[in-house]
Parts: structure tokens; sequence; C-alpha cells
């Protein structure tokens, strides 16, 4: 089927682990890949991010840029660039921080999006993609950020890595890599 | 204030008492390679050093509020003669100090 989105890597965590790998799964065979990690909680607050691999080493850039607005049903909203992130920004996406313990009761949340250019040597990387975390820790807030993220460098990515920013571990949730054909 | 060399330091004690970190790879769960554990070693003290200089900014970002909302609060501070929204704003920066 032209423009079908194929499962090229899952992962479903269960236990504490402190990165999820998903190594060598990004090939020419697609243009334009689709992440979906749902459900993630940690074991303490804290976002997680999503770093490309090339040749199955963890980018280890400094460079990236970042936009995007955030929605909040509990008051507030704003606009983000790349003050607000934390260094190294090495990421191709993130989940800011909020609240993912495992404690907390009503946790649901998901990032998704693409990720363009993985496969070019002359073209910067770059995301677009929703976080959305519902968590009943106060008052059933809702956020939702839609953001953008350009990586400044032209490496082929292989695979991705997850990891939390500032939480030790990841307790649960599922991770699910798509290609997308062109044609 | 510490610097970023004392967060490295900090965080390399604490992944060591933390061994073995594992990482989840398909359906299997293995042990951090030697690069995974230089890698998150410097991505958390990065984490925490970026907290211990621009925490305080973040946390005041996410208090203010909307604009919208803080456009409300100056026009009925001005119809009814209150201070609301600038005891909003000293008490969001009294609650996120500047290091």
């Amino acid at each position: 089927m032209s423009n079908a989105y194929v499962e090229v890597a899952h992962v479903e965590v269960t236990s504490n682990v402190s990165a999820v790998d998903l190594a060598n799964c990004m090939s020419s065979t697609y243009d334009v890949y689709y992440l979906v990690c749902s459900n993630v909680t940690l074991d303490a607050d804290g976002g997680y991010k999503v770093v490309g691999k090339v040749s199955n080493v963890v980018e280890t850039v400094e460079n990236t840029a970042v936009a995007g607005r955030a929605s909040d049903l509990g008051g507030s909203y704003g606009q983000y660039n790349t003050g607000v992130f934390p260094t190294p920004r090495d990421f191709i996406m993130i989940q800011r921080n909020y609240n993912f313990q495992t404690a907390l009761t009503g946790n649901n949340s998901v990032l998704e999006g693409y990720i363009f250019n993985t496969q070019s040597s002359s073209h910067n990387k770059y995301s677009i993609y929703n976080n959305m975390n519902a968590t009943s820790n106060t008052t059933d807030r809702f956020w939702r950020y839609r953001m953008q993220v350009e990586v400044d460098n032209t490496n082929i990515y292989d695979g991705l890595y997850i990891t939390p920013q500032s939480a030790t571990n990841i307790s649960g949730g599922k991770f699910t890599l798509y290609g997308m054909k062109n044609n | 204030m510490a610097t970023l060399d004392e967060f490295i330091a900090q965080v390399t004690a604490d992944v060591e008492n933390e061994k073995p970190l594992m990482k989840a790879v398909g359906n299997d769960v293995i042990e951090f390679t030697e690069d995974d554990y230089n890698w998150v070693i410097n991505n958390r003290a990065n984490d925490l050093f970026w907290q211990q200089e621009n925490g305080w900014i973040q946390a005041r970002q996410d208090a203010y509020g909307s604009v919208e909302s803080q456009l409300d609060m100056i026009y009925w501070d001005g119809v009814n003669g209150t201070t609301t929204w600038q005891d909003h704003i000293a008490q969001v920066k009294l609650d996120n100090p500047k290091p």
C-alpha cells in the first residue's frame, strides 16, 4: 500500500529500565518516521527525551532548536523557544517536565509525531509532534504541547534512544516507531 | 552553586550506586554498555546544572499564567483600585527566587 505506515520497532516497558533503545531500526527504506510513546510513566517527576542514534551511538550534539506552544486547561499557556529547554539540547523530541510518577493516579500521556530527513546527509533533522498529558494529580488538568524541533546536523539516523530527563527509570509505556514510504 | 564538573562527579557516584542500569531493546532487557553509562551521566549532570541555572525562569513562566488572565487582572485592578496583578507577580517572583 502506498503511503502506508509500517511498524519498524516496538518496545513495551513493564518494569524499570533506564533507557529504551530503538537500535538499528531506521534505514533508507523509509523517508519519514512516526513515533508514538503512550502511557509513559517514570519513577520520579520529570520529562523524557528522544535522541537520534548515528551508527548505533547516541548523539551528543547540543544545537537543537525548539519552538512550540503549550496549552493547559488548568490555567496557563505559553509559547516556548529554545530558552526554556534544558541542555544538552540533543533531542529530536522531548516530553517536558510534568507528572509522570507511577504514584499519581490517572496519569495518561502521549508523545507522538513525525521525524523528517533521518536518512539525508544534506539536510538537518526535523520533528513536529504533540505532547499530551492528562493527570488527576491536582485538578484534572490537561496539558498539550505542539512542538517543532530542528537538530542542526546532517548525520544519518539509524535508531532512536529514549531516556528520562531527570528521573532514573522509565517504569512503563509503549514505544512504537513507524516508517512511511513515499510511493 | 555547583559547577558542571561537580554535578558530573555527583552523578557518576550516583550511577555507580545504581548499577546495573538496564535498557529495553526489542523484547530484551540488557545492561547498559559503557557508552550508555557515559551518556546518561552527561545527560543527568547537564540537566541538574540547567535546573540550577535556569529552573527559576521556567518556574516563573509557568506560574505567571496566561497573558489574557494577567490583562484581566490589570483591567479589574484599574476598575477597583486594587493591586491583584502586582501582588500576583510579586508572589511568583518571591516563590521562585533568582539564585
